[in-house]
């Protein structure tokens, strides 16, 4: 049912996702994977910003701000 | 291969390098140890070079090395090259890695990939206690034996642990490691490892086999080209190696195995091998502490109430700043004004010529006396407080709630941090613009840091409020009131901020924003005796010292220049009539902008000149009160109008000299310091002249 996977941005407060591939550019790429984003890892969704342009996410224990422009190269499974 | 520096080693002193991810306690390890007053601050990549420390232990002498934060090897920003290429040079006899007992399996990643480098590594586990209060248990012993290096538990903020680390970090030194586990990749990378290895043996390496075969595999070009740095060795001088090791990776691409999937695979390994490296080894229970912390956030961060209690907050920190600095001020105001007639007593018995004493007392002195009565208290008050938030966590989440407005200037959301140090002084603003990692954004942000005053600008912003703005109010009212017209007044600076980055984006420095992450660091309490012990001998004192010592002289200058006459008028009239028509555009009178260029070695002084100024030429030598003070200035014809603009040039106009210094340094041109003077210069002039246009509109209306 769904053809496009989901992004990270699109988690709202409170829902997760597994990563299932990072497509952003290889700099970007190594930050999220140093900070234990690669594929299965688990994130949780855990604040947006009030112009809903930027949350704030739970990774590997750590609370990580990423701009949505940014989480949108984050695919979910 | 560690020949080479082990010749120019001397016997009992030994390098240890100090690494770890951003913000866990690095600094404060470093301190811990050395016995040193690093600052440190509770965000990523405070540490933006180097410290060096030494301490003595057993005998030996141990010069610690501070590396700025890395959460990686792998990535290539400026810090993780810097901290990268120190270890691979093995200039460190061994390494500490500092890691966040609450944050382990992440920390870890770190740790597994300076293994690659050198054997000889110690874990030091720090904020041991944060870990318990969130409910972890680490089995050190489990966890050293899977690693096979030494794991020390520490909690260095009550120094805790440190003997033993220590005592690790010397065995080390003695007694080099051997053996320590080593990550496993994928099999096709470990047999292409095995292959390079063998082609590497004919050329003369300074770093492990295995590391920079590693590092080839993932991007040979720039591996080579750091090699060369390094350590002035081509690896691929010879055509043949060179095409050996083309030969292999040609034929990985050809399998699908291109260079960004082998660094994925490699980033990926180090990630699995925390977490098996972990399992079982961390067990967690349900602890208060935690709910604690998602309790404080749910109230900092979320959408309704965060931007209000960060304002409140903003409120708060001026209110106790206005309110704790009167007292203070008044008293050392009436001591040292009490002090000047001793002095000119003293000077006539001595027999100092009534010019020479004048000069010394009534210039020097004077200008001295009201920078230390009006400048110290706040700062002495807002300092710590300062200190205290940013201890405690919370410029982080400052910088989550300002990223939306930083996003639409087309800049990293980090130049919030930058900012706020900015409060503090604007030359640690413009240093702390290192942790943004794209080079036009970086620019941006120092070039805009001057916008938000500094701490030598509060006090005169203070005064002016309460001097002409408060009316008939007095006591809580009236305190109240002056902190809600100084947040507004800060708010107007940082909105300023925010145009003046847009307008950069959008003309000279053109380009969209890069990504970034910011991490949010848990809570921690504020060690609140230290950091005020902290603030007032190496902040307060520091600056306070540097006005002083730029006060003395204006103050003779100053002086002279009253006293100096060029036929029936005084230097000072004459400067300040020069100056006269054009600061009249701007809404105030000659004197003012002449303390405005005088007082370009430190801001804190262009207050006391405006004074003195006006003292020198008029009639009133006395007073001990603001009430007197506004007397005084609208006897020179100052109103409201005349405070407001006063109040605009001092939040924009030039950058003090240490900060143009420190401009020159960190940007490494004249043409980028001179925008950074003239911006801030042309908003000023700008606003004033507009603010100046329209109340006179407004007022024939």
């Amino acid at each position: 049912m769904q053809s496009n996977p989901k992004t990270m941005d699109t988690l709202a407060p409170g829902e997760q996702g597994h990563v299932l591939r990072i497509t952003a550019t290889p700099s970007m790429k190594r930050r999220l994977q140093d900070l234990g984003l690669i594929h299965g890892t688990r994130v949780t969704c855990v604040f947006t910003g009030r112009y809903k342009d930027i949350s704030i996410y739970r990774i590997c224990g750590a609370l990580i701000a990423v701009r949505d422009c940014d989480a949108e190269s984050v695919l979910l499974k | 291969m560690q020949k080479a520096y082990e010749s120019n080693r001397t016997a009992g002193e030994y390098t240890v390098a100090l690494a770890g991810n951003p913000n866990v306690g690095k600094s404060t390890v470093f301190n811990a140890l050395t016995g040193m007053r690093q600052h440190t601050g509770n965000w990523a990549g405070k540490t933006v070079s180097n410290a060096y420390g030494s301490y003595r232990f057993e005998g030996g002498t141990y010069t610690l090395v501070d590396l700025p934060g890395t959460y990686s090897l792998l990535t290539r920003s400026e810090e993780e090259a810097h901290a990268s290429g120190f270890l691979s040079s093995l200039q460190s006899d061994a390494v500490a890695v500092v890691c966040d007992a609450t944050c382990l399996t992440r920390n870890l990643h770190l740790v597994l990939q300076i293994a690659e480098l050198t054997p000889n590594v110690v874990v030091c586990l720090n904020l041991m206690d944060e870990a318990k209060k969130h409910g972890l248990h680490i089995d050190t012993e489990e966890l050293s034996l899977r690693l096979s290096l030494p794991v020390v538990p520490v909690t260095a903020r009550s120094k805790q642990g440190l003997s033993q680390l220590e005592s690790e970090i010397a065995r080390l030194c003695h007694r080099e490691n051997t053996q320590c586990c080593q990550t496993e990749y994928p099999a096709y990378i470990e047999k292409a490892v095995l292959d390079l290895e063998s082609i590497l043996q004919s050329v003369p390496l300074h770093m492990p086999t295995r590391a920079l075969a590693l590092k080839l595999l993932r991007d040979d070009k720039t591996a080579a080209a750091e090699y060369k740095t390094y350590f002035h060795t081509d690896i691929y001088e010879n055509a043949e190696t060179r095409a050996k090791i083309q030969k292999i990776k040609t034929e990985l691409a050809e399998r699908g195995f291109s260079e960004s999937r082998i660094a994925d695979d490699i980033a990926s390994a180090f990630v699995h091998a925390a977490e098996d490296l972990t399992a079982g080894v961390i067990t967690e229970t349900h602890t208060r502490k935690r709910d604690i912390q998602n309790t404080a956030d749910r109230i900092f961060l979320s959408r309704k109430t965060g931007v209000p209690i960060m304002l409140l907050l903003l409120l708060l920190v001026f209110w106790i700043t206005i309110v704790g600095a009167n007292y203070p001020s008044a008293i050392l105001s009436d001591a040292l004004f009490s002090v000047q007639d001793t002095l000119l007593g003293l000077c006539d018995r001595v027999g100092v010529s009534p010019w020479l004493r004048d000069m010394l007392v009534l210039g020097m002195y004077r200008v001295l006396a009201w920078v230390v009565s009006v400048m110290l208290p706040p700062m002495a008050i807002f300092f710590p407080l300062f200190t205290l938030l940013e201890d405690f966590g919370y410029l982080p989440r400052v910088a989550f709630h300002l990223d939306h407005h930083f996003r639409k200037a087309n800049t990293c959301g980090k130049q919030a941090l930058t900012m706020c140090m900015g409060f503090g002084c604007n030359a640690v603003g413009v240093t702390g613009c290192r942790i943004i990692d794209s080079p036009r954004e970086r620019l941006i942000a120092v070039l805009t840091n001057s916008l938000v005053p500094c701490n030598g600008r509060f006090p005169t912003l203070i005064s002016i409020i309460t001097m002409f703005f408060l009316g008939a109010a007095s006591g809580f009212t009236a305190s109240v009131l002056s902190s809600l017209l100084l947040t507004l007044t800060i708010l107007f600076s940082v909105f300023c901020t925010f145009f003046a980055s847009k307008l950069l984006s959008k003309t000279v420095l053109k380009g969209v924003p890069s990504s970034f992450t910011l991490e949010l660091p848990p809570y921690r309490r504020p060690q609140i005796l230290k950091v005020i012990v902290r603030s007032v001998f190496d902040r307060t004192l520091f600056v306070l010292g540097r006005a002083v010592s730029v006060a003395a002289p204006a103050g003779i200058v100053i002086w002279l220049f009253a006293n100096i006459r060029i036929g029936e008028n005084t230097l000072l009239t004459v400067c300040a009539d020069f100056l006269d028509p054009f600061a009249a555009l701007l809404g105030f009178d000659g004197i003012v902008l002449l303390a405005f260029i005088l007082g370009l070695p430190a801001n804190e002084i262009v207050f006391p000149i405006i004074i003195m100024a006006y003292m020198a030429s008029g009639s009133i030598l006395e007073f001990e009160s603001l009430t007197e003070l506004r007397t005084l200035l609208i006897s020179n014809g100052w109103t409201v109008t005349t405070a407001v603009s006063v109040m605009l040039f001092s939040l924009m106009h030039w950058p003090c000299a240490t900060t143009l210094m420190t401009v020159k340094k960190e940007t490494k041109s004249v043409k980028w310091t001179l925008v950074s003077l003239l911006l801030p210069t042309a908003f000023g002039m700008c606003t004033c002249f507009v603010f100046n246009l329209a109340v006179k509109l407004i007022c024939r209306l």
